[in-house]
């Protein structure tokens, strides 16, 4: 008895895991470059009152046996690296990467973090910058006389100084690639630091290979879809119902089960 | 003191029992692949009963446990996920996988690639495809409905997917995951099952059967637990009343 309700309380724990992941998606259902994370779950280990096999009598054996399961867990909350949608936005500086490579971000503190949001700003010496203020790698500095920038489908980047017709190019956008972006570890900020499953990032300049292509003025938006999410919620909320009904009908099995003696 | 108490008492065990079952079933109601577990009681054969009868009663209708379990393999719903490693089975038939102890059946098709990009299991164990463990080493997978693995265009191998002699005598091991006895017969190849890319199968559970059972559950239970107060009152009867002289 006491089984079932621990059994039905692993499931009402791994609805509210899974209602905190839906929370956390829809939260980011703007941020652009957010990647919507989904909750799987299994079941636990089964103890075997009975084994199936066993013998039943000198010339008979047990055709299933009997087998009571212990209740469910969350196994893990996986990233889904599908393409987000595109949004115009007709701002240079907003960079969207068509394919599966990401943005290469320093931290403040030296190490290299990865990222699809492309929102980048300029700081005062004229690094191309996060909307944090972390610097892109490799570092890129556009000039401060610059009437224009403009950045090409393969990363190089070029800006238009004045008095000058033609284009002075100041380096070019580099990408990273990963075997397995599911790895990624997600440490706030849009950003991503890499894993042992990951694998290490693979440098390459956009259009190669599969790094994708880069498109200037556009931002790609967050992959959470707001009917899909709003569904999972639904069943969400109702299996952490069903599974407080069956720790009622558990705990109204020992209350007449204590009603017994008088 | 009359045996019906301890017929009673093995019946309200039994529906704890099932209790159980049914608390498991619904704590697994969103975990992919999942099926779920039934009990079937039996009738206790009346020779067998009165062998029994002629020994110990009490201790043997216990230790008999006149029911199982077995697990309704029917096909769980598919879900749309659009995730190019989430595979769904329709039709009969496990991937295979390979365990530290042992290659082990599932229909628990949300894998994902490890650092050597093999298909894995969420807990890391290797898909196993015809020719060894499927590589996906390319950013186009297709996985067809026979399970040919496709990457970029060129075959790179093909699942292993298998089936069993019906009825299956298969055991949950956790997980998601089916291992067979050494003694059950070996798996064969399937034939009558598709490969869906793109969606995961949901558990099988229908929350409205399990509910119903769950109230038959309890309310059977509750008849039990009426049996043991009544046959006390009758036994306080027999002991305070009865013999009471005067």
């Amino acid at each position: 008895m006491i089984r079932s309700l621990w059994t039905a309380a692993s499931g009402m724990q791994a609805q509210t895991i899974q209602i905190d992941i839906i929370a956390n998606n829809l939260a980011n259902v703007n941020t652009s470059g957010f990647k919507r994370s989904r909750a799987d779950f299994q079941d636990l280990l089964y103890e075997s009152l009975r084994q199936p096999g066993a013998a039943s009598s000198a010339s008979t054996q047990v055709p299933t046996g009997i087998q009571v399961g212990h209740g469910t867990r969350m196994v893990a909350a996986q990233k889904i690296f599908q393409q987000g949608d595109y949004q115009h936005t007709q701002n240079e500086l907003d960079l969207a990467i068509e394919g599966e490579g990401f943005f290469q971000i320093t931290q403040p503190n030296g190490e290299v973090a990865y990222t699809r949001t492309g929102a980048f700003k300029l700081d005062s010496e004229g690094r191309i910058v996060t909307s944090d203020g972390f610097v892109m790698e490799p570092p890129l500095t556009i000039p401060i006389d610059s009437l224009s920038v403009s950045v090409g489908t393969d990363g190089t980047v070029s800006v238009i100084q004045s008095g000058q017709a033609a284009g002075t190019d100041v380096g070019t956008i580099q990408l990273a690639r990963f075997v397995n972006p599911a790895g990624l570890k997600s440490i706030g900020r849009n950003l991503f630091m890499p894993t042992a499953s990951s694998g290490d990032a693979t440098i390459g300049n956009p259009g190669a290979d599969s790094f994708g292509t880069l498109s200037q003025g556009y931002l790609e938006m967050s992959n959470v879809s707001v009917v899909d999410e709003m569904v999972n919620m639904i069943t969400a909320q109702r299996a952490y119902e069903i599974n407080s009904k069956a720790i009622q009908a558990a705990d109204e099995m020992l209350q007449m089960a204590n009603g017994v003696k008088r | 003191m009359s045996n019906s108490m301890y017929v009673a008492a093995s019946g309200s065990i039994i529906q704890e029992k099932r209790m159980e079952i049914i608390a498991n079933n619904l704590a697994n109601v969103n975990a992919v692949g999942f099926k779920r577990d039934r009990c079937a009681f039996q009738v206790p054969n009346p020779e067998d009963e009165a062998r029994a009868a002629e020994t110990t009663v009490q201790t043997g209708l216990l230790a008999k446990q006149p029911f199982e379990t077995y697990t309704d393999y029917n096909q769980g719903p598919l879900h749309a996920t659009g995730n190019p490693l989430d595979l769904a089975l329709s039709g009969d038939g496990f991937f295979v996988v390979k365990t530290p102890d042992g290659e082990k059946y599932t229909r628990s098709g949300n894998f994902v690639l490890d650092a050597e990009k093999n298909l894995v299991t969420q807990d890391g164990h290797q898909v196993v495809g015809q020719g060894g463990p499927i590589v996906v080493d390319g950013a186009q997978v297709t996985i067809d409905e026979t399970g040919a693995v496709i990457i970029n265009g060129k075959r790179a191998g093909a699942l292993k997917i298998v089936d069993f002699p019906k009825p299956y005598a298969l055991q949950k091991d956790g997980g998601g995951l089916f291992k067979k006895a050494d003694d059950q017969p070996e798996p064969i190849a399937a034939a009558d099952v598709t490969v869906n890319q793109g969606f995961v199968e949901g558990s099988n559970i229908n929350p409205i059967l399990e509910m119903t059972e769950m109230i038959e559950t309890v309310r059977g239970y509750e008849s039990y637990q009426r049996i043991i107060q009544f046959l006390g009152e009758i036994n306080a009867k027999a002991a305070n009343e009865v013999g009471r002289i005067g």
